[in-house]
């Protein structure tokens, strides 16, 4: 089977402000746009480093037949493709990695935190598209880090706002959030129909599977590591999964049996461990 | 435009369509690359690390950003002979590419092991990876030319495959210990594997590798290798693969005079997925702009000053 090139130039259509850090951009990438799933990510080349680096695909336009990334500034990386500007022209490749398994659920909450948040509005979109119920908690560390808004609460049935500084719908974390979340919502559905998607600082997301594995909702989270290719080859993205019996565990590849893994599966990295976010 | 250059190459008699392999560790098993191109297409594939039992490998994070290009520090995660004989193996041969396996050890028996079982399979060739730095005793075979003998002596006496022994550039002399593994038999050296390095990240006052240590590749390292390859030229008489930082038809020429008979590709593969595939075409480009009827005309036809 020969699926085409894997690296394609993509043009900068836009290059939009989201919020006080975080900046949104609009890349021209047909084929990308038409094989794209909820939860795939790119690998963009910059002009600063020798390696790619990992985005979540945050939108898909079918019209224009593009793709966007969201990003808040971390090293030399981002920087850099955060000063793109309309006319550019980068490489990337994409859509790679094994997105959200959504569509046999009869509702979806879907958790964000961070730079996280980016991985989840396609999968609400689409989850809405499939007459799935949909809710999301989103965290913010402050509210002028707030982003995307309108989109998410046009994917979502309920959306609610947390910031441990107040200002939004919940002062606290989205573990908060999830707490306030209507229990008439969350009863409305038989726990093995309800999915618990999760994207962001590794705590969070090891704390939102527990909370979801006491409701015995089904909990999928989208792990980040530190990735040379993206597409499988070097080993490097490596994070820890159940295998095989007992005690039993591999190392598995982000960037391929990943980014979403069955919460159930992965073996948390302790303090110091794997990647810093 | 003259005829079509003949980009046909051997490494000691084993004939390769063209010098383009991509390197161990930076293709797997060949099975993603596939996805995009016709494995055939390469000169061969220097499959991923083998050991006999699976390999975990190191904890995460195993890469870091280095100036032009990478540190890694995988450890060798391979998932062992039987997975490898089950699942890896027989698909790689359909393909239709010319095989070479390298081969990872704790042991002097574990490297005779896996030959001895490989020289049972279709495999084409065997690489012996003497200089991984990651795993803690895989540096010291390499390291000194008493340990690069005794392995590829032994290796040698269980197998008639052409057999490449891949040299760390972590040596007091790259010729000594490409010497010693002509001595003891080798058909080929291929060099050169990573460099060890490390870079820390200052506010975490840590080393950035879970491993503290990794090795380093990429165009970094291409001049060390460019320098290595050809000492080893000018002082042993077995053939040599070239690697270390190739990324354009460019290098690939340079690693040609400088005495390599094939070169492998690693990191640039990473970030540019048909890199190989797309140097064997540029090759043929450069070869007819150049007036070069055959790419062996190539080899070692560097003049020193
Ligand atoms: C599948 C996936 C999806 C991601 N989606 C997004 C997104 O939508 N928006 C966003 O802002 N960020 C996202 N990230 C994180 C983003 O890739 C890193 O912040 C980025 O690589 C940092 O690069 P840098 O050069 O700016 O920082 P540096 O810290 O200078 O990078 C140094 C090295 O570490 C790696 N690295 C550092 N932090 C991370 C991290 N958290 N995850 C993976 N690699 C890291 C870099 O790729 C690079 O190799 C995602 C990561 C992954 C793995
Ligand atoms: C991620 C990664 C994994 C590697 N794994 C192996 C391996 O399994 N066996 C081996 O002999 N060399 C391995 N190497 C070394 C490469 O084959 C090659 O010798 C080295 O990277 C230099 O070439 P380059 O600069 O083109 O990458 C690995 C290199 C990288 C970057
Ligand atoms: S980043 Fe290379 S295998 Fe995942």
């Amino acid at each position: 089977m020969n699926t085409g090139r894997l690296e394609q130039t993509a043009l900068v259509l836009a290059n939009v402000r989201l919020s006080t850090a975080a900046v949104l951009l609009e890349l021209r990438l047909p084929e990308t746009a038409a094989a794209a799933r909820p939860g795939q990510f790119l690998m963009l080349a910059n002009r600063r480093t020798y390696l790619r680096r990992p985005l979540a695909i945050c939108a898909v336009d079918h019209d224009r037949r593009s793709v966007s990334v969201a990003m808040e500034a971390k090293g030399a990386g981002i920087r850099d493709l955060m000063n793109l500007v309309h006319g550019d022209e980068i490489t990337v490749l994409g859509p790679l990695g094994r997105g959200w398994r959504y569509t046999d659920y009869q509702a979806v909450i879907a958790v964000g935190g961070g730079t996280g948040v980016y991985a989840l509005p396609t999968l609400l979109e689409a989850a809405r598209a499939a007459r799935i119920a949909t809710a999301c908690v989103l965290g913010f560390r402050e509210r002028s880090r707030l982003v995307l808004e309108d989109r998410f609460r046009a994917a979502a049935d309920t959306l609610l706002l947390a910031s441990e500084k107040g200002g939004l719908d919940v002062a606290g974390t989205v573990l908060d959030g999830l707490r306030a979340l209507d229990p008439a919502l969350l009863g409305r559905h038989a726990p093995g129909q309800v999915l618990v998607a999760c994207c962001g600082p590794a705590p969070m997301m090891r704390a939102v599977a527990a909370w979801a594995a006491e409701r015995g909702f089904a909990c999928q989270v989208s792990l980040e590591e530190r990735m040379a290719c993206g597409f499988g080859v070097c080993r490097t993205c490596a994070c820890r999964v159940r295998a095989g019996a007992g005690d039993g565990w591999t190392y598995e590849r982000v960037c391929c049996e990943g980014p979403v893994f069955d919460a159930a599966d992965i073996i948390w990295e302790e303090d110091g461990d794997g990647c810093e976010s | 435009m003259g005829a079509n250059p003949d980009l046909t190459t051997t490494v000691a008699g084993l004939a390769l369509p063209n010098p383009i392999i991509p390197a161990s560790g930076c293709a797997g098993y060949g099975r993603e690359f596939a996805k995009h191109f016709e494995l055939r297409r390469l000169g061969g594939l220097a499959a991923k690390a083998l050991s006999l039992e699976p390999r975990r490998g190191n904890p995460p994070p195993r890469v870091a950003e280095a100036a032009a290009g990478m540190l890694n520090a995988v450890g060798l995660q391979n998932p062992g002979w039987d997975l490898w004989a089950h699942d890896e193996l027989p698909w790689m041969l359909e393909q239709d590419v010319i095989l070479i396996q390298n081969i990872v050890g704790h042991t002097v028996a574990d490297y005779v092991e896996l030959a001895r079982r490989l020289e049972g399979t279709a495999v084409d060739a065997i690489e012996i990876n003497l200089s991984c730095p990651n795993v803690a005793d895989g540096m010291s075979f390499g390291a000194e030319p008493d340990g690069v003998e005794a392995v590829t002596a032994a290796v040698r006496a269980v197998t008639r495959k052409p057999l490449w022994v891949k040299l760390t550039p972590q040596t007091a002399s790259i010729v000594a210990t490409a010497a010693a593994a002509a001595r003891a038999g080798a058909d080929a050296v291929s060099l050169i594997n990573t460099i060890p390095a490390m870079v820390i990240d200052v506010e975490r006052r840590r080393p950035v590798l879970r491993n503290n240590t990794g090795g380093l590749s990429g165009p970094a390292i291409r001049p060390v290798a460019l320098r290595m390859v050809n000492e080893v030229y000018r002082a042993v008489a077995i053939p040599i693969v070239g690697i270390g930082g190739i990324e354009t038809v460019e290098d690939v020429v340079a690693f040609l005079l400088a005495g390599a008979s094939a070169v492998q590709i690693g990191t640039a593969a990473l970030v540019h997925p048909t890199r190989p595939v797309d140097l064997v075409t540029d090759l043929a480009v450069w070869c007819r702009s150049h007036g070069v009827a055959r790419v062996t005309d190539l080899i070692g036809a560097l003049e020193l000053w």
